[in-house]
């Protein structure tokens, strides 16, 4: 199986665990966990169509996905608004779909953020089952 | 890196936000109480973000298809505020009282 969906398995796996009490490690890393899945879907599926198809050059565009321009760009996408750049390197109009998984992108970032480094948040499973639903719409998408 | 300058919300910029929120109130999910945006601010990146807060009552059990209606009922404010070019992104948060 892929990583993308390892990762989204494994973000359901860590959602559930302890089902009466579960551990803030436990929540906070199925939402990165959830994050990391979209990443590696959407690194995928670019590199898919931006790179020839040998393996090797594959994963090396795969690697040069960075997170804080995916967030830009997938601003752009949500938005629907696109600046000149990015607009430049499409060739169909922007379907309701990639701007929906782009939303979903940009929201878990924002997510898995909070969840490794603000110890001042509070997981409760309700927002973790969110963030987990989000991401398996966006493969859905 | 992002070239949105953070910026002090307006009244005009808070208004915008609670008459989104207002125009779904009729379609909120059973358990969610209300729905908040007490915080401006930032997000990760630094970019402009408005917080809107779902508070849903402690007696709903949290499950897939429970956050899924959430999730249905947030995008519809999410993509109003998006589609109304507002420089604040979206981000929603769930807390349970």
């Amino acid at each position: 199986m892929a990583l993308h969906h390892d990762l989204l398995e494994q973000a359901a796996h860590l959602a559930s665990r302890e089902p009466r009490r579960p551990r803030q490690a436990s929540l906070r890393r199925a939402v990165s966990s959830a994050y990391y899945a979209v990443f590696h879907l959407l690194s995928a599926e670019g590199a898919k169509r931006l790179s020839p198809p040998q393996r090797l050059l594959r994963a090396q565009v795969g690697r040069a996905f960075a997170h804080r321009e995916m967030h830009e760009v997938c601003r752009q996408f949500a938005a629907g608004s696109l600046s000149a750049t990015t607009a430049a390197l499409l060739s169909t109009p922007l379907e309701y779909e990639l701007r929906y998984v782009a939303r979903v992108f940009v929201e878990l970032q924002n997510a898995r953020h909070a969840a490794g480094y603000d110890l001042s948040a509070n997981f409760d499973r309700f927002t973790v089952f969110q963030e987990l639903g989000a991401a398996r719409r966006a493969f859905d998408a | 890196m992002t070239d949105l300058a953070l910026r002090a919300p307006t009244v005009a910029d808070r208004q915008l936000v609670q008459e989104i929120i207002d125009r779904y109130e009729t379609r909120r999910p059973a358990g969610v109480r209300r729905v908040d945006f007490t915080t401006f601010g930032e997000d990760w990146t630094g970019a402009p973000a408005v917080y809107i807060d779902l508070i849903v009552d402690k007696s709903v059990k949290p499950t897939m298809d429970k956050a899924r209606e959430l999730n249905d009922f947030i995008k519809l404010i999410h993509d109003d505020i998006i589609d109304s070019k507002f420089e604040f992104w979206p981000y929603s948060r769930t807390f349970t009282e």
